[in-house]
């Protein structure tokens, strides 16, 4: 079984034969978590809703608050920095 | 609608103290009802270049670039954002083509050329960048291209 995950995002990849002889790694998935089943050339996803969707102003607030006292930079410019 | 933002829309959009950080701000809550695909390239750029700005004068701290790293992740978790799975072997046979399509008439960095291969797989409805260079090759091959700024 391959794996791609770090804390809150994941991606595991079975077997439908997994699955059939497990069907509880299905139903363990979290929100927002998926599952790729094998299926010939392309596989099928299967994903768990996402809970809640928030607003623009509730991210934008929690970012305000996040960055608060945080200095001046161009982010852009370090980006470009780093792409050079 | 589908959005695919790469990294110079999101280090601005995420960053407060940005000087696009409102542009990208006003561009997202005009665009909110969209589902923004993420890439794991653009995640690992957004945040490696957030973490960039530890190592220059007047630093943030790096327990802030941290609670934005989190908050980031948090928000492929629970929404608007959705982590789009790519394969990586295909990325980089359409990088190639790209590549040889483009890169001698067209400025395309490594980088940008990576972020035009994801398109081919994620294809979303709109690719939005705050490079101008990254439009033009995303225009070039085809995608709905815009500048947030």
């Amino acid at each position: 079984m391959r794996e791609f995950a770090d804390i809150f995002v994941s991606m595991k990849s079975l077997s439908k034969r997994e699955l059939v002889r497990n069907p509880s790694l299905a139903s363990h998935l979290k929100p927002g978590q998926s599952l790729q089943l094998e299926d010939g050339k392309e596989p099928l996803v299967l994903t768990r809703r996402k809970r809640v969707r928030l607003t623009a102003g509730q991210i934008h607030a929690r970012l305000d608050r996040l960055c608060e006292g945080a200095p001046a930079h161009d982010a852009q410019a370090a980006l470009r920095d780093l792409r050079q | 609608m589908t959005i695919y933002p790469d990294a110079t829309f999101l280090v601005s959009w995420l960053y407060k103290p940005d000087p696009l950080n409102a542009k990208a701000r006003v561009w997202f809550a005009h665009h909110q009802a969209g589902d923004f695909l993420i890439s794991d390239w653009a995640r690992f750029e957004t945040i490696n270049t957030l973490r960039d700005l530890c190592r220059r004068p007047h630093p943030p701290k790096e327990e802030l670039i941290e609670g934005l790293r989190r908050y980031f992740s948090h928000l492929l978790c629970v929404g608007p954002f959705e982590l789009a799975a790519v394969d990586w072997d295909e990325v980089l046979k359409d990088a190639h083509q790209i590549s040889a399509g483009f890169a001698a008439r067209l400025k395309a960095r490594s980088a940008d050329v990576l972020h035009v291969a994801i398109l081919e797989q994620i294809n979303p409805d709109i690719f939005v960048s705050g490079d101008r260079a990254q439009l033009t090759l995303a225009t070039a091959r085809g995608f709905r291209s815009v500048l947030f700024w």
